[in-house]
């Protein structure tokens, strides 16, 4: 799945560590969230949504 | 120093208490097998007290396993994820081990001790685990 996690990030002015730590996950899963290595639960999409005030859909795309 | 400190500090809060938690339990672990290695040495020792020297490191060993579960509960979802495909490669590699011992004892190939095979098949979960743990790791850097 692609995502515009590290976009909506970057416009935030937070570091991996400093997102991972509003989200309350390791850096390692934002890195691996980013770079697509890794799609997230539904509770996580929620809480990455609702911190950046956006729709699961709007960050996260479908690959097709 | 500093590179430990660095190391420390790159591991999730998580690890980290992890780490904290399972400290006393394992130097505990190491102090009673110590102990059982004296007590082996103690002919003349009552098999009571032989048992319970045997036993003290298990319970050290379960100490750190409670340890385990309760980072498993308390860690993110992609360190979960790691460490349960770890567990499961870990798990997958001693048991093609135990079956492949299981025949080769069977057909008469091999004659190994059976303390000999059972700290074999302990070594080979561990390094199952950490060699598994590893390249995980690398792959979500």
């Amino acid at each position: 799945m692609n995502n515009h996690l590290r976009g909506l990030r970057e416009g935030q002015g937070w570091s991996q560590g400093e997102l991972a730590e509003r989200l309350e996950v390791s850096r390692q899963t934002v890195n691996a969230l980013e770079t697509g290595k890794y799609d997230p639960s539904l509770p996580l999409a929620f809480r990455i949504a609702r911190l950046f005030g956006q729709s699961i859909e709007s960050i996260f795309l479908p690959e097709n | 120093m500093n590179v430990l400190a660095r190391y420390w500090n790159g591991l999730s809060p998580a690890l980290q208490r992890y780490y904290r938690a399972s400290l006393w339990p394992s130097l505990l672990l190491v102090a009673m097998a110590l102990l059982h290695e004296w007590a082996t040495r103690q002919p003349a020792m009552a098999p009571a007290w032989r048992i319970a020297f045997a036993l003290g490191p298990v319970l050290c060993v379960g100490w750190v396993f409670a340890c385990y579960l309760r980072f498993l509960r308390d860690c993110d979802e992609l360190e979960r994820r790691i460490e349960l495909d770890a567990l499961a490669w870990a798990g997958g590699l001693g048991f093609l081990g135990a079956w492949a011992a299981i025949f080769l004892l069977d057909a008469g190939v091999a004659a190994w001790p059976a303390k000999k095979l059972a700290a074999m098949l302990g070594l080979l979960l561990i390094v199952g685990y950490v060699l598994a743990r590893a390249l995980l790791h690398r792959r979500y850097p």
